[in-house]
């Protein structure tokens, strides 16, 4: 234990120094001193291993407690570490399933196909034909991913961070660290790990997701093979395909990028707007895009939620970002919990509109840029931002750089107008809304008359 | 209210509703010649373009309506997803059975006489 804390210190003191350096020693401007330590801590984070990666990964997800550079520099987290070996993963298929991996599959490779902080991936056959939830039967010789979770990892991570949490938040209470929650952050980390090594959470998400989808032809989720997935184990069908950056090849092949990114975007908004669940960590090693022209989303350990009185809302944000109204995106924002102190509503207002003008108003637009401003603009005026709204901005920006991977022109908030349109029509065509109006809209138009 | 402010009431809502079906049919004209994408250049444009989708929408109903299928189709439309989701429903539970049943057979044959009971 205390060499790992020595090795902790270790990393955190050059990494720190590094950061310094970075920042031209607290010299430089708010932002580049930010990005500096934002780097830094990413790196230290690699080097630390798996517990650090969780945690870098839950920080990229909760820009509601951190700042916007940390949150958008932790999607750059590397997570790949050495595989176990297979008689360790097979021992855990044995105790779950009581049946060597060799019986209970056609056949399984031994070298995993991927290896991450929590689990690893094996290549199978299916042995019989099976019934999945949705979509049409696997039929026997399928070929599968079977992902293991990492025997004791759950364990190790939490005793990792353990160790490290007095001395983190020691450090933390210091200077300007003092505005992130790091202890708000461990709390919080036990929950999602817990969670997250449970793999029948991440296979009955999936399961919901296609059967959402299962009239959109360009949607492809694995199916889950049930009989096969316990709390450690999740057996899919495999999928292959090109994940984002090897994506000029498949151009090569003929697919049509843009039209896929547009329809990815739609995917995203339908999901937030519609059906009130989406896919909250769409990074680019989560989605493949498939030899015949289809997008193939992976990984639903991270899923946000939308009510139905948010989504309203939600759409009115959405609209005004997308025609750079300032005013419509604060009113509707603080329908959503974003409320801004009064005597700062002024200044907030300008700065968004300046900012929607400077990252928004002219191809190719910056949603990125508009996000990371946005988020720092309301860390200024000190308004607390709320854990969903958080989670969906991140979201979003993903799904752009999810998009500009898939087509590198798009430009999402051209994709997203139709869609904007089309949901404000409809709101404003809603019963209850015209019912409201038109009395108004009437007496109005009979003064004009009479005028 | 006397018979003349009656009429002039009726009158008055005549006006309004003639003035706004000649706006619509205008509104309509100019959301039927939109370039893709022109919706968006600004309220005038997204009332027109709006406009024209109604039309469109309308035409459509209208259609529907003379062959007596709407009332129809709309209700087994309503049936069907209904059924597609309560579908969903039993599948999901009997994905989560399938695999509660692989958990509790393993139990059961690491209990019987002569399994050995171990961790892995």
């Amino acid at each position: 234990m205390a060499s790992r804390r020595a090795r902790i210190a270790g990393v955190a003191g050059r990494r720190g120094a590094a950061a310094l350096v970075g920042a031209r020693f607290g010299l430089a401007r708010r932002s580049v001193r930010d990005a500096a330590t934002a780097r830094q801590l990413r790196l230290g984070f690699e080097e630390l291993g798996p517990a650090w990666i969780k945690l870098g990964q839950l920080i990229s997800v909760r820009p509601d407690l951190f700042p916007a550079e940390w949150v958008f520099e932790m999607e750059l987290l590397r997570d790949s570490v050495p595989p176990m070996p297979f008689s360790a993963i097979s021992r855990v298929i044995e105790h779950d399933f009581g049946g060597s991996p060799q019986e209970l599959f056609a056949s399984i490779e031994e070298v995993p196909v991927a290896s991450a902080s929590i689990a690893q991936v094996h290549r199978a056959i299916l042995r019989d034909e099976y019934r999945p939830v949705v979509g049409d039967v696997l039929p026997a010789g399928s070929v599968l991913a079977v992902k293991v979770v990492r025997p004791g990892v759950e364990r190790s991570v939490l005793e990792d961070i353990a160790a490290a949490r007095p001395a983190v938040e020691r450090f933390a209470s210091l200077g300007a660290l003092r505005r992130f929650s790091l202890s708000a952050l461990f709390d919080e980390f036990a929950e999602s790990l817990h969670s997250e090594c449970d793999l029948r959470n991440e296979a009955r998400v999936a399961d919901r997701f296609a059967f959402d989808f299962r009239a959109d032809p360009v949607v492809l989720v694995p199916r889950v093979v049930w009989p096969l997935t316990s709390r450690r184990v999740v057996t899919m069908e495999f999928v292959d395909g090109w994940r984002l950056s090897d994506l000029d090849d498949a151009a090569r092949r003929g697919i049509d990028g843009r039209a896929l990114a547009i329809h990815g975007a739609d995917v995203f908004l339908r999901s937030v707007l519609e059906l009130g669940r989406y896919h909250a960590d769409l990074h680019p090693a989560n989605v493949f895009v498939t030899p015949d022209g289809r997008i193939c989303y992976l990984d639903f350990g991270i899923v946000g939620h939308t009510e139905p009185a948010q989504r309203d809302a939600i759409a009115q944000v959405l609209a005004a970002t997308v025609y750079g109204d300032a005013d419509r995106a604060l009113v509707y924002s603080a329908k959503l919990g974003l409320v801004v102190p009064p005597e700062h509503v002024e200044a907030v207002r300008a700065a968004v509109a300046s900012l929607m003008a400077v990252t928004l108003s002219e191809p190719p637009r910056d949603v990125r840029g508009f996000a990371i401003g946005f988020l720092r603009i309301m860390n200024a005026a000190g308004v607390s931002i709320p854990v969903g709204y958080g989670l969906l901005v991140k979201a979003l920006v993903t799904v752009e750089g999810v998009a500009r991977a898939i087509y590198p022109d798009i430009d999402i908030t051209e994709a997203a107008k139709p869609y904007a349109t089309r949901l404000i029509a409809q709101q404003m065509m809603s019963p209850a809304r015209l019912a409201e109006r038109m009395p108004a809209a009437i007496a109005a138009a009979l003064r004009e008359l009479a005028g | 209210m006397n018979n003349d402010d009656f009429m002039k009431f009726l009158a008055s809502w005549a006006l309004v509703h003639e003035t706004a079906d000649e706006g619509w049919k205008a509104a309509v004209e100019r959301g039927m010649g939109h370039e893709p994408g022109e919706m968006g250049q600004g309220p005038e444009a997204f009332v027109d373009g709006l406009s024209a989708m109604v039309q469109e929408r309308k035409e459509q109903l209208k259609a529907e309506l003379a062959s007596g299928e709407a009332d129809a189709a709309s209700t087994s439309t309503d049936v069907s997803e209904h059924l597609d989701d309560l579908r969903f429903e039993v599948s999901e539970l009997r994905g989560r059975l399938e695999s509660l049943q692989s958990s509790l057979d393993t139990l059961l044959s690491r209990t019987e006489p002569g399994a050995g009971i171990g961790a892995e």
